[in-house]
């Protein structure tokens, strides 16, 4: 291995390295699909063909095959992520070592980038003392600069070196071991970059039997990449829905059954009633999700689906892995699977399109439904209180987290939105400080759980919130203007909707940016064309300068 | 209300567009012609029954262009009886928005990076025919 010198890091073209880095990543990649298309069109091999010798050959060939092209995905990627990681070092030492050469250039001294030497002019020797000191410092920050990028040049040289295939044996054809449920409910202790560190250490064969075998741990995993969990959930969703019409036509053979042979046995035949209701009453809600993503095709990914209770459910439209703009929207008061999510994606289709057709690249935007908390009841008064969202709040913020994790390479810009109690969710998640987004944009806000948009963002003019005018719900901090005049209870109950939430963040002295609003009511900010459509795809797109506002000072344009 | 099918009314927006790239002298690319239901004031959905069209395109233009292509625009739409509903610039970025005197709501508004003017052209609310 050659030394490393001032002039090789001067000279270094760190953009080729990154370039290089690149092509391993979408080599890797490549590998991955592959696999997948592999592993899918090869898996029933050994169903359809079970006996005799030549299947056993066949399927013992396509094992092995199937491992060897699986075991080649890691070290590539490993090569990539190392490459990436030295082309970053590179670029940061680089800046260094021109900015202190500029500086010790910009003081009298001349540096001498081949040598490596640092000299003085003799009209600089008067205080001879001081000026060696000066030349030793600079000789010794460079020589630190140099020991950087030396320990950079090494560790790369020997990712890439034991990386590489064996000249006998290649990546080998045994297989890995099976991810167990243990290892995954492990991942979900740990935070999602390590939950994404972890996953891209398996081969595709790994991934493929983790998402076949435990498809409801690894679908709700944030840190898995969204198109494995969009697999998982579909498999989920499929295997869920045909178990419940299963049990439904059951349910209903027994229950004719019971009418024509058994038609006295009441308990028995209200005990199948039940269960054939309770059943169908199941399948409704996932049908609810299986028609939200018919109407996305392509477009759509299912990052998340629970059938249980009101049920929980995440729906992108767009991939967020690859969007340069992505947002995720928490839905408010009362809201259900069975009863919201298509309205609620079309929501999420309107935004898309507003900030898509500002933008000129394909799949650049990505909007997503997160249905991950249980939205507050309209039957109770669990609107008033934070219970809900303290409990999404967790939740929504390892989401998030994990959104950023699996973000393939390049820029991102991330928006956290929420309309109604929704975006008490996501003040829950800002609050902790560890949001890790670029802009926060709520609608018919009722409070944030705080007076100020800068306890939700360091800059708060990353904060946006829309209010119509006549929408009751973000009025909810002058609701004692309306309840006072409602004899005895009326100013507890204002008080209690005032405490319950804080100030609305569209109020001016929220501090936050009050984009504007032209639609009626609590419920139709995502009218096609209106100005408040228009104003969340800019927003979303992060062209601020082009939203109109109420009031507020919008920060600089996210550069394209 | 009018009577028209989907696909005829695609056809009425998709030449609303075709008209003003006319105007401005360039190709619609990149259209999407979408159907949705029409809602009423207070959210109530009209059904399957009353729908409008977004019809959605881009055409290339150079980013200096915009500005006094949206000015020629506003003068030439005003001309015929349109009612501007946003006129702006921001930057070196046009913003014009307007409805029309047979109820359709036209959007311009420059993409990013500035290489297009995006267009929206959005029906007024047909019933479907019987």
């Amino acid at each position: 291995m050659s030394v490393v010198t001032l002039r090789m890091l001067f000279d270094v073209d760190t953009a080729a390295i990154g370039r290089r880095a690149d092509g391993w990543l979408r080599m890797a990649n490549g590998i991955d699909d592959a696999c997948e298309q592999l592993i899918r069109v090869s898996r029933d091999l050994e169903h359809v063909w079970p006996d005799g010798p030549a299947a056993e050959a066949a399927a013992a060939r396509s094992h092995a095959l199937r491992s060897e092209a699986s075991n080649a995905y890691p070290p590539c990627r490993r090569i990539g992520d190392a490459l990436r990681l030295h082309a970053d070092t590179l670029r940061g030492l680089q800046g260094r070592l021109q900015g202190l050469a500029a500086e010790a250039s910009g003081r009298g001294f001349s540096v001498d980038v081949t040598t490596g030497t640092v000299t003085a002019p003799a009209r600089m020797f008067t205080e001879p003392q001081i000026v060696a000191q000066q030349i030793s410092a600079y000789v010794n920050e460079f020589q630190a600069i140099l020991a950087q990028a030396a320990e950079s040049d090494a560790s790369t040289a020997n990712a890439i070196s034991v990386n590489l295939p064996d000249a006998t044996t290649g990546f080998g054809t045994l297989g890995l071991p099976p991810v167990t449920e243990a290892t995954l409910r492990d991942q979900q202790g740990r935070t999602p970059k390590e939950v994404n560190g972890w996953w891209r250490t398996l081969t595709p064969e790994q991934q493929e039997q983790a998402i076949r075998d435990f498809p409801e741990l690894v679908g709700w995993l944030d840190g898995v990449p969204s198109s494995d969990r969009d697999t998982a959930n579909r498999l989920v969703l499929t295997t869920r829905m045909n178990a419940l019409r299963g049990e439904a036509d059951a349910h209903a053979r027994r229950l004719a059954d019971l009418l024509i042979n058994d038609p006295r046995n009441q308990l028995e035949i209200q005990r199948e009633t039940q269960a054939m209701n309770a059943a169908q009453s199941q399948l409704d809600k996932l049908a609810e999700v299986d028609k939200a993503l018919s109407g996305l095709g392509a477009k759509g990914l299912l990052l998340g689906v629970d059938g249980s209770g009101d049920g929980r459910v995440v729906i992108a439209v767009g991939d967020p892995d690859t969007a340069r703009h992505t947002g995720v929207w928490v839905p408010g008061l009362g809201t259900t699977m069975a009863g919201n999510t298509v309205d609620n994606v079309k929501r999420m289709v309107t935004v898309n399109n507003a900030a898509d057709q500002l933008t000129l690249a394909d799949g650049d935007i990505s909007t997503v439904y997160w249905l991950g908390y249980d939205a507050p009841d309209l039957n109770n008064f669990s609107v008033a209180g934070e219970g809900r969202s303290e409990q999404g709040g967790p939740s929504y913020l390892n989401f998030m987290e994990g959104v950023r994790a699996t973000h393939d390479s390049g820029p991102s810009h991330l928006v956290a939105m929420g309309h109604s109690y929704g975006s008490t969710v996501v003040a829950e998640a800002a609050l902790t400080g560890r949001l890790p987004v670029d802009d926060i944009m709520v609608q018919g806000s009722p409070g944030m759980h705080t007076d100020s948009a800068s306890h939700l963002m360091a800059d708060p003019r990353h904060v946006w919130a829309g209010s119509a005018g006549n929408d009751p719900v973000s009025e909810t901090s002058n609701v004692t203007k309306y309840t006072q005049f409602v004899p005895i209870v009326g100013p507890f109950i204002g008080n209690a909707y005032d405490d319950g939430h804080d100030i609305s963040p569209h109020e001016p002295e929220f501090g936050a940016n009050q984009y504007t609003v032209d639609t009626s009511g609590h419920t139709h900010y995502w009218e096609p064309n209106s100005e408040s459509v228009k104003n969340q795809g800019r927003i979303l797109a992060g062209q601020y300068s082009r939203a109109s506002t109420v009031h507020g000072s919008p920060p600089p344009d996210v550069v394209p | 209300m009018e009577t028209k099918s989907i696909d005829d009314a695609k056809a009425v927006v998709q030449a609303k567009a075709e008209g003003i790239a006319g105007q401005i002298g360039g190709a619609l690319t990149n259209p999407a012609l979408n159907d949705a239901p029409c809602t009423g004031k207070r959210g109530e959905s009209g059904g399957d029954e009353v729908y409008f069209i977004q019809g959605g395109y881009q055409i290339a233009l150079p980013a200096a262009e915009h500005v006094a292509t949206a000015a020629k625009l506003r003068d030439q739409w005003k001309a015929a009886g349109w009612t501007i509903t946003d006129d702006r610039t921001v930057g070196s970025a046009a913003i014009l928005a307007a409805t029309t005197p047979d109820e359709f709501r036209v959007d311009l508004e420059s993409t990013v990076p500035p290489s297009a003017l995006a267009l929206l052209v959005y029906s007024p609310c047909y019933g479907r025919p019987a």
